[in-house]
């Protein structure tokens, strides 16, 4: 059986069940909570990305999965088995450390032949297998050479072919491409995401960076404080943020404290501090909640205009008329920071042929109904 | 647990036996706390013979340390400043000497200092007339100076490599002279562990047992020659009495001097390494680096000097040791390697240090592992780290009587294994140190790799950590090897009959000595050399051997993953 026959066999498997339940988990070391009531489920063959800044529990979270760190509560089953208690030899994961851990004294050929060895494959057919990881990772012509003379975006590719070698039921990747610069990461994503697609292995992969964890994920954990905040597409959860965490977590925000009144078909009046008032949708987890709400635009949906036009389309309402104090030029855009007496700061991201665009322009700002989202300050735990 | 038990019986029970005995009036052992009296304790203070010793030992002690300390310190100062490749050579050279037996080193010295001797001749020549400088408190300084040397420039250049040379530019950047920077901003960064090198030296000279025994004289007995003295002829009481006190004295600075020079912290490795000093600058050609170099080359020419002076003495025809040599013979190699007596010590010594070489590797590394899996216990893990270096700093004469009288308890006394199991507590600092080093430098991400692919915790540590560090586990062994090899003071208690290769040296030279002797000596640095040379080579093979291929040139520079 090749790597790549095995996709069929999952798909084969794939019963609605989750074939990655995680339950109630709960985690503590030195008196401080690392994960606390964690739950997740991931379908057979998908690629999920946990995202959370450092100290969120999504690395602790991996390293339960791997086996590595016994939680103190809560269950792990993998393929309808709980693994729990399962010590990480006995797991059949693949784990991309994020200094990818390459054996020093081996070639790239003898790492990823390592766990073909431990787990007593013959000769042939790991042979057999070996070339086939080499090729799928692209390294065939680098075969032989050791760890310290390959460039780092080629230990990486060994590190996952390493990983997949004895094909695991389970990918873990831990911020594998953290040490690489940002052209480099962005090819090894996609390549990392086609390796995954080719085999069909259920991935777990784990970052800060929110940029890696849109372009490659199936779903998106994002994760603070060792609970999990929200689970959703990466479209989800830039676009319906569950709070002001996750809203500003996984891109740029302008958020304003608000006080709303309903309006009907899921609109409400929002008031901020300073006195603006606008239309903005309300998010499913504000309904209900007393906590204190925030309303939620992205720059890109912000809108500028000359004072004295009229509003630039009939959707967006004017919300304030404040001075452009800051404008940096970003290549295929420019952000700019408005101030204004209602709103104070309010950062919006302008495209060609937009203006007024420069410092000291007076400016009308608004947007429209459906881009302001209100959403609690903090909704918890997912 | 098996460590523990070892340290019990071969390190700890020999010292609370020694005590014990110091506070009987008569010196013998007994458990009966009836006959307990402080007698002993009381004569080290009004006896005047016993005064005198203290004296003695102390005075020459500390004229030994900071004499050290001066050729030391700048010796140890320039190898910071100078660029890697050649500080290397240099502290390769350093420790040479530190590995050939010390009883090589003290014939050398016997014929070098002798009333004939070269060094006699030179004076006379000088017209400095001929000098004593043997069998009295010079002869002895001279042979500590010599074995204290490497000790002091390792501590001190540990402590110096650890101080970022970009210090001294600020200052100087910030309108300080040299001197004034040197004074104001380097001086007070290694205080500290200057302290601490001075004492630790002291604490060791203190000890010292074969340097005053052959070098020094019968007026100057030191406390660890009168110990042996004292035990020779069976009387234990003041013997122990002094013992125990040399055992807090040494206690006490060492713990003081771990906390100032920090050779007991974290799993007590400073060796390491540079810890990111850059060095590319060298120190600039000047009259202090003249200076530096002078005094350099005086520390070399001290260490070496005696080691190759062995050489010519064992090669002369006649049948006593004579300077110069008359003609050129191997008569005395044939004889010293075909002599039943000699013969049978070297199988004995090799046998001993084979052992000791395995089972010390072994316990390093187990104990290396677990030490590092303590560092959420400090406390625990400073005692352990404590326990295993004390027996470097523990004066050797008293193991060695405690472990004699032991040893005869539980009948291991004239057994082979009884030997082995003593001189592995005795190498074990030297083992523990390099495979530390080694272990720390391991990631411990490539282990759990390895487990999360499957391989059990033993398969991971034979495939995975064990070959990475393979130049290290080398080294630590013939280390071990050659601790045990050289060691002659427990041995000269222990052995009877067949005794191992340093007792027969020992005695030969206390009973005079012949171009055997020489030749012997000779081999026994030769050894040193050829194990350096093996070992050295077996590095570079392995080198290169990682460094066959050309570098990639694709994406980004290579080892960026590792550099996190």
């Amino acid at each position: 059986m090749t790597i790549t026959q095995h996709l069929d066999d999952t798909t084969a498997a794939s019963a609605p069940q989750a074939y990655i339940k995680v339950t109630d988990l709960h985690h503590e070391y030195g008196g401080i909570t690392a994960l606390d009531c964690v739950s997740l489920d991931v379908q057979p063959g998908e690629f999920v990305t946990l995202l959370g800044p450092s100290g969120s529990g999504k690395s602790s979270l991996l390293h339960i999965l791997a086996g590595l760190v016994d939680p103190s509560s809560g269950t792990i089953s993998i393929a309808g088995t709980d693994v729990t208690r399962t010590p990480p030899q006995k797991r059949e994961i693949g784990l991309v450390f994020q200094n990818y851990a390459l054996f020093p004294h081996m070639t790239a050929e003898e790492n990823i032949r390592f766990p073909l060895n431990v787990r007593k494959v013959s000769d042939t057919e790991a042979a057999e297998r070996v070339a086939e990881v080499l090729k799928l990772v692209e390294l065939s012509a680098l075969a032989q050479r050791r760890p310290e003379q390959l460039s780092g975006g080629q230990q990486q590719r060994v590190a996952v072919g390493r990983a997949i070698a004895a094909v695991p039921k389970v990918l873990l990747l831990d911020e594998p491409l953290g040490a690489l610069d940002r052209r480099l990461r962005q090819q090894l994503g996609r390549e990392i995401r086609r390796v995954q697609r080719e085999t069909g292995i259920t991935t777990i992969y784990v970052t800060h960076d929110q940029e890696e964890a849109f372009t490659m994920s199936d779903r998106v954990v994002v994760m603070n404080h060792g609970e999990i905040r929200q689970v959703g597409t990466p479209e989800e959860v830039y676009s319906t943020p569950r709070d002001a965490f996750v809203a500003n977590f996984v891109g740029e925000v302008n958020l304003w404290p608000v006080e709303v009144s309903p309006l009907g078909g899921g609109l409400v009046d929002a008031r901020t501090d300073g006195g603006a008032s606008f239309d903005a949708s309300y998010g499913s987890a504000a309904q209900g909640g007393t906590d204190s709400l925030v309303a939620a635009v992205r720059p890109e949906k912000v809108w500028a205009w000359h004072p004295d036009d009229s509003v630039p389309h009939p959707d967006v309402q004017l919300v304030d008329t404040g001075v452009i104090v800051e404008s940096t030029f970003l290549g295929n855009s420019r952000s700019v920071v408005i101030e204004s007496d209602l709103l104070g700061k309010t950062s919006a991201l302008l495209y060609d042929g937009e203006s007024p665009r420069y410092s000291g322009e007076r400016v009308s700002v608004g947007w429209q109904p459906r881009h302001a989202l209100v959403v609690p300050e903090d909704a918890g735990s997912a | 647990m098996a460590i523990g038990a070892l340290y019990g019986v071969f390190f700890l029970w020999p010292l609370v036996n020694v005590a014990m005995r110091s506070f009987s009036p008569t010196g013998t052992l007994s458990y009966d706390p009836g006959g307990f009296s402080i007698v002993n304790y009381k004569l080290l203070f009004t006896d005047k013979i016993l005064r005198d010793v203290v004296v003695n030992t102390v005075v020459t002690a500390s004229i030994s340390t900071i004499l050290t300390f001066v050729f030391a310190f700048p010796t140890a100062y320039l190898m910071t400043r100078l660029r890697r490749s050649v500080s290397t050579t240099l502290f390769m050279m350093i420790l040479l000497p530190f590995w050939v037996s010390i009883l090589v080193r003290l014939f050398a010295f016997l014929e070098l200092l002798s009333a004939n001797g070269p060094v006699n001749s030179l004076f006379e020549t000088l017209g400095m007339g001929r000098q004593s400088l043997l069998f009295n408190t010079t002869g002895t300084v001279i042979g500590m100076v010599n074995y204290l040397l490497p000790y002091m420039i390792l501590v001190l250049f540990a402590a110096m490599s650890g101080i970022d040379p970009n210090l001294t530019r600020a200052a100087k950047s910030l309108g300080c002279s040299s001197w004034r920077a040197f004074r104001s901003v380097y001086l007070p960064l290694v205080r500290g562990s200057i302290v601490g090198a001075l004492l630790l030296n002291f604490i060791i000279a203190t000890g010292f047992f074969l340097t005053p025994a052959i070098l020094g004289g019968p007026q100057d007995t030191t406390v660890s020659t009168y110990i042996a003295q004292q035990v020779q002829n069976y009387k234990w009481g003041t013997a122990s009495a002094f013992g125990v006190v040399l055992l807090l004295a040494t206690c006490l600075g060492f713990t003081l001097a771990g906390r100032m020079t920090g050779l007991t912290s974290g799993s007590g490795v400073v060796l390491s390494g540079s810890k990111g000093v850059s060095r590319e600058q060298a120190m600039p050609f000047g009259p202090a680096k003249v200076a530096l170099w002078s005094v350099t080359s005086a520390v070399l020419l001290f260490l070496f000097a005696p080691l190759l002076f062995v050489l010519p003495l064992s090669w002369g025809v006649d049948s006593t040791i004579a300077w110069p040599p008359r003609g050129f013979t191997l008569h005395w190699y044939a004889k010293a390697l075909t002599d039943p007596l000699w013969t049978a010590s070297m199988r004995k010594s090799v046998l001993v240090g084979a052992a000791v070489a395995v089972l010390c590797l072994v316990i390093a590394i187990f104990l290396a592992r677990w030490v590092r899996g303590l560092a959420a216990r400090p406390r625990l893990q400073g005692f352990v780290v404590s326990v295993v270096y004390l027996p470097i700093v523990v004066p050797v004469i008293l193991l060695a009587i405690g472990t004699f009288d032991v040893q005869a308890r539980i009948g291991a006394l004239d057994t082979w294994w009884g030997l082995v199991l003593v001189e592995t507590v005795l190498a074990l600092p030297f083992t523990y140190l390099v495979v530390a080093a080694a272990l720390d430098n391991v990631d411990p991400s490539l282990e759990r790799a390895a487990w999360t692919m499957g391989a059990s915790k033993i398969y991971a540590l034979r495939k995975v950590v064990v070959p990475t560090i393979v130049p290290a586990l080398i080294g630590a062994a013939l280390l071990a090897f050659i601790s045990s090899w050289d060691e002659a003071v427990v041995a000269l208690f222990q052995t009877g009959f067949d005794k191992t290769l340093p007792v027969n040296f020992y005695s030969s030279l206390k009973s005079g000595a012949s171009p055997v002797i020489a030749a012997i000596g000779s081999m026994l640095m030769l050894l040193v050399v050829v194990l350096a040379a093996l070992y050295v080579g077996i590095r570079a093979v392995v080198g290169r051997r990682r460094t066959q291929e050309p570098s990639s040139v694709d994406d980004s520079p290579s080892r960026k993953g590792h550099t996190k």
